[in-house]
């Protein structure tokens, strides 16, 4: 399968010289196998890869299109309003999200899009347009992917996800805070938070278990995660650890924060290779615009 | 005056090189009054980076003035990540009006809903950050620092409304309308002639070219040939397009720039980081 970053900024799109080479569009990704199409999150990104599909699909033939969405917070969702496959006739678009007491993920869509907002109302979307709700820890096939979602530690309610395809693995964890100081997960069932954290835990290594491609919220540096400890965001370490711990091949550092510039960005990758020298896993960082082919032999970058 | 543009994007932030020249955050301009005061139109991406600089500057004595068009994402959005909105001490006074049933206040927070934003509805807590009151206008002039500002409400099609804005401070006018349509043409609205007449700048919505417009009725905005038309109509000097639509890159808006006529009316495109004094 082949993954592509179209969106791998946190929080909030940046348009700023400061980022340029690793890119200002929030949270998109491509996953692409055997003429079928995943799409992860929603952030601004999707403009783009919008514009790319309705190029490369120009007959009257209905395209599916599978989007699976993390969670509600703006940058997963900002971009959806102008992703133009949704309004033409000839796409079909299903989109996944974790079960949520607090209004579905039509509605929140929705929501985005209605007056206030926007101009240009739901109802009125060409392409059908279904949405099914996911419970925690499902398993689903849609063509060659096998995908499995569980629950994350971040405000509000939130999943990763892990695809399986081609005999690859890739696991996106994003958003995410560590589970070692507060539980930020809402609505869980009566339990102690100690038991929960474990549990979210548990699930950022179910999702990366033995995963080819990791990709992870490493929004903060250990010193900004100590004064924002309930942003919900994760640090490299953090990433590296659980990247470790579950066995898997490389880490992408993903979410980065809006004021992260290049060479901040840069400097922190060199400095945790550094200190990586000898593990059995490589660190990178996810570049809007870069694609890696995935298999069970390896990763490499597309040219 | 001095009126320095900081998102010019309509719709949606566009970080791609193809949009780096004219710049891809979503709407705001920043206006210095006479007597230093800060008066902002709209609160897009541009809201961010325009607020991180006046973080640098130390603290304001006089509150920050916001004057928002309406609620549409590209015009809010930069509110919950301007980190001055975080900061005690700061006063920021939000003027507008309410749409679609719903006052200022209640549109604002609703985009704030916790299914959306992390820091739900944070800028009424008394004990966070900036000190925050939301005010409706009416149509009479209020007094912001040393300007007289006034507001009107102008037509988004036929069935929906925005607030333009004008400015008097020290003998000159700035005149901001933004995502405007205009039913039958700017002959017809007196509200947005009223607004811009004798302007010495006129920001305009230009999202459109004429030639997309038949497709895209209704969306709520204008083509650069309906600002010129209401600069001519209104006798504004400078008229500057503004609210460039996500898919217009830097050559075509350098294209559009060359194609216009030349008229009385000075016509530009808004590029951000330009600062015009009046």
């Amino acid at each position: 399968m082949r993954l592509k970053f179209w969106g791998v900024r946190g929080s909030c799109p940046v348009a700023r010289p400061h980022v340029r080479t690793f890119g200002g569009n929030t949270a998109c990704i491509q996953i692409s196998s055997q003429g079928h199409e995943l799409i992860i999150d929603s952030g601004t990104g999707i403009r783009r890869l919008g514009q790319e599909l309705l190029e490369q699909h120009t007959n009257g033939h209905v395209k599916k299109l599978t989007l699976l969405v993390s969670h509600a917070h703006w940058d997963h969702i900002q971009g959806f309003p102008h992703f133009s496959p949704a309004n033409r006739e000839n796409f079909e678009l299903d989109v996944y999200s974790l079960f949520r007491p607090d209004g579905d993920m039509k509605s929140l869509l929705n929501g985005q899009q209605e007056q206030p907002f926007t101009s240009l109302p739901f109802e009125r979307l060409r392409a059908p347009l279904k949405f099914h709700d996911l419970g925690d820890g499902d398993r689903l096939e849609i063509g060659p992917f096998v995908i499995h979602n569980y629950r994350l530690n971040h405000p509000g309610i939130t999943c990763g996800f892990r695809i399986e395809a081609d005999d690859g693995v890739i696991a996106y964890v994003s958003d995410v805070a560590p589970s070692r100081d507060l539980l930020l997960a809402e609505g869980l069932p009566d339990g102690r938070e100690s038991h929960w954290l474990r549990e979210l835990y548990e699930n950022q290594l179910k999702l990366a278990n033995q995963a080819d491609f990791v990709i992870y919220d490493t929004f903060f540096t250990p010193e900004w995660y100590a004064q924002r400890k309930h942003w919900g965001h994760s640090t490299a370490e953090d990433g590296i650890e659980v990247t470790r711990y579950a066995g898997a091949k490389n880490l992408f550092m993903f979410h980065h924060n809006p004021e992260r510039t290049d060479e901040e960005l840069a400097g922190l990758l060199q400095k945790h290779q550094r200190n990586l020298e000898g593990a059995d896993f490589r660190l990178l960082v996810a570049r809007e615009g870069d694609s890696y082919d995935v298999d069970g032999s390896g990763v490499t970058l597309c040219e | 005056m001095r009126v320095t543009f900081w998102g010019v994007r309509g719709s949606i932030t566009t970080p791609e090189p193809e949009y780096a020249r004219y710049g891809g955050n979503t709407p705001c301009v920043a206006v210095v009054l006479n007597d230093g005061s800060d008066l902002i139109f709209d609160a897009g991406m541009g809201f961010r980076w325009l607020t991180l600089d006046l973080l640098s500057q130390g603290p304001k004595p006089s509150p920050v003035s916001l004057c928002l068009t309406h609620c549409h994402w590209d015009h809010i959005q930069g509110i919950p990540f301007s980190p001055m909105m975080y900061v005690p001490g700061y006063r920021v006074c939000i003027y507008g009006r309410g749409s679609q049933g719903h006052s200022l206040q209640e549109n604002i927070l609703h985009q704030m809903e916790p299914a959306y934003c992390p820091v739900p509805n944070f800028f009424l807590r008394e004990d966070v950050g900036a000190h925050v009151e939301i005010s409706e206008l009416g149509d009479g002039p209020v007094r912001v620092g040393s300007a007289r500002l006034m507001a009107r409400s102008l037509p988004r099609g036929e069935s929906d409304l925005c607030t333009g804005y004008r400015v008097e401070d020290g003998g000159k006018v700035l005149a901001y309308l933004s995502d405007l349509e205009y039913p039958k043409g700017p002959a017809s609205c007196e509200e947005a002639i009223e607004l811009a007449r004798g302007a010495d700048l006129l920001i305009h919505d230009a999202q459109y070219l004429p030639s997309e417009k038949a497709g895209r009725r209704g969306w709520g905005h204008s083509t650069f040939e309906d600002a010129v038309e209401l600069a001519r109509l209104a006798g504004a000097r400078r008229v500057a397009l503004y609210h460039h639509d996500p898919a217009r890159t830097d050559r075509e808006l350098d294209a559009l720039v060359l194609s216009l006529q030349r008229t009385e009316t000075q016509i530009f495109a808004a590029r951000e980081g330009l600062q015009i004094e009046l």
